[in-house]
């Protein structure tokens, strides 16, 4: 009888056990799962904070600065009596014409440039701005429409989805740390444009 | 005896249960505040530089004016040598002061005068001489000049500088 009692009192004893820990079992599954909704929810905010743009608007003083800079005349003449000036020379360049001293309009360009922007913005790592680039190039987003035909792929152009694209002009200095801001100047030049894009870098 | 057990277990799950939903309601109130500091700052950052941009765009507005423009974007430099100090135009200009100064190439530091010009460096259109932060942005200056019996714009990249007027907290 007492044996009996005893084998009765072992089997409760072991059930209640496997409750327990069935019960155990769960709370660490509930916990886990709030843990994973947490960590879910803050990688999306993470992604979504660094997925942000690059640059957050337009900054009227650059776009001031590469508005007035295109009417800048230049010592270039290609056809008297006319001086180029940097839009000119952007264009000039793009089709590597020659000034007449026999200066190639990409190197008078790129002088002029770099010249320009060291005298207007004082870029340094102990000053306010620490880092600029410069980034001419030219557009094409007709690729497929008849009679278009692309340069061929090299160093400096490439064919990509959204069209043809083909460096003229990078000039930058400095490494970028802080809040990035910059603006853009569009020439024409048929069938595509040319984009003048300039990004600086200041320490806020 | 049994009942009293089970009852408070159950207390206590239900106490476990409190400080857990506290914990994560503080949790989420520490991110929330986190959260709203960080666009606070965002805010006023990107209102002072709206304030600004709104500055610059005025002063780049004042460029395109009759009183200063060739008709090509840019501010002509024979015009200006006119318009200086002129007490006619006094407040006629929403800033406090307006000054042009050439920036490249070279400068010499110069005012310009009927005398000097072109080479020189500023132009001082007026000073109202009310106290005043400085806002500026690009232009560009361009005359008139020949050579070689050709006429042609000349242009340079300069700056306009206005003074704007300071409001107190009293005003």
């Amino acid at each position: 009888m007492n044996k009996k009692t005893n084998s009765h009192f072992e089997f409760l004893l072991k059930n209640k056990q496997i409750l327990n820990s069935k019960r155990s079992q769960h709370e660490i599954v509930g916990f886990v799962i709030i843990v994973i909704i947490m960590v879910i929810i803050g990688l999306f905010l993470l992604v979504f904070y660094i997925k942000q743009p690059s640059i957050e608007y337009e900054n009227q003083n650059i776009a001031n600065f590469l508005k007035s800079s295109m009417l800048l005349t230049t010592d270039c003449v290609i056809s008297q009596p006319n001086y180029e000036n940097i839009e000119d020379l952007i264009k000039d360049c793009y089709e590597n014409k020659k000034c007449l001293d026999d200066k190639m309009a990409c190197e008078v360009l790129e002088d002029n440039l770099s010249e320009l922007i060291s005298e207007s913005w004082q870029v340094g790592p102990d000053k306010p701005e620490n880092s600029y680039s410069l980034v001419i190039y030219y557009k094409e987003s007709n690729i497929g429409m008849p009679g278009f035909e692309p340069a061929e792929p090299s160093e400096y152009n490439e064919n990509t989805e959204s069209g043809y694209h083909e460096e003229i002009l990078t000039l930058n200095e400095g490494e970028c740390i802080g809040s990035k801001t910059g603006a853009e100047h569009i020439i024409h030049k048929s069938p595509g444009k040319i984009i003048v894009n300039m990004e600086i870098c200041y320490t806020s | 005896m049994q009942i009293m057990v089970m009852n408070k277990k159950s207390q206590l799950k239900i106490q476990e249960m409190a400080f857990m939903l506290v914990a994560v309601v503080i949790l989420f109130v520490l991110a929330g505040l986190f959260f709203i500091g960080i666009s606070y700052r965002d805010l006023y950052k990107s209102a002072n530089i709206q304030e600004r941009e709104r500055a610059v765009s005025l002063i780049a507005k004042l460029a395109d004016t009759p009183e200063f423009s060739n008709g090509d974007g840019a501010i002509d430099t024979d015009k200006l040598l006119f318009l200086q100090e002129r007490a006619n135009y006094e407040g006629f200009w929403p800033v406090a002061s307006l000054e042009i100064r050439k920036i490249y190439p070279e400068e010499s530091g110069r005012k310009c005068t009927s005398r000097n010009y072109p080479d020189c460096d500023y132009f001082k259109i007026y000073d109202s001489g009310v106290s005043r932060d400085k806002v500026s942005t690009f232009v560009a200056l361009c005359r008139k000049e020949e050579k070689d019996g050709y006429w042609y714009d000349k242009c340079e990249l300069g700056k306009i500088i206005a003074g704007v007027e300071q409001k107190t907290e009293n005003e």
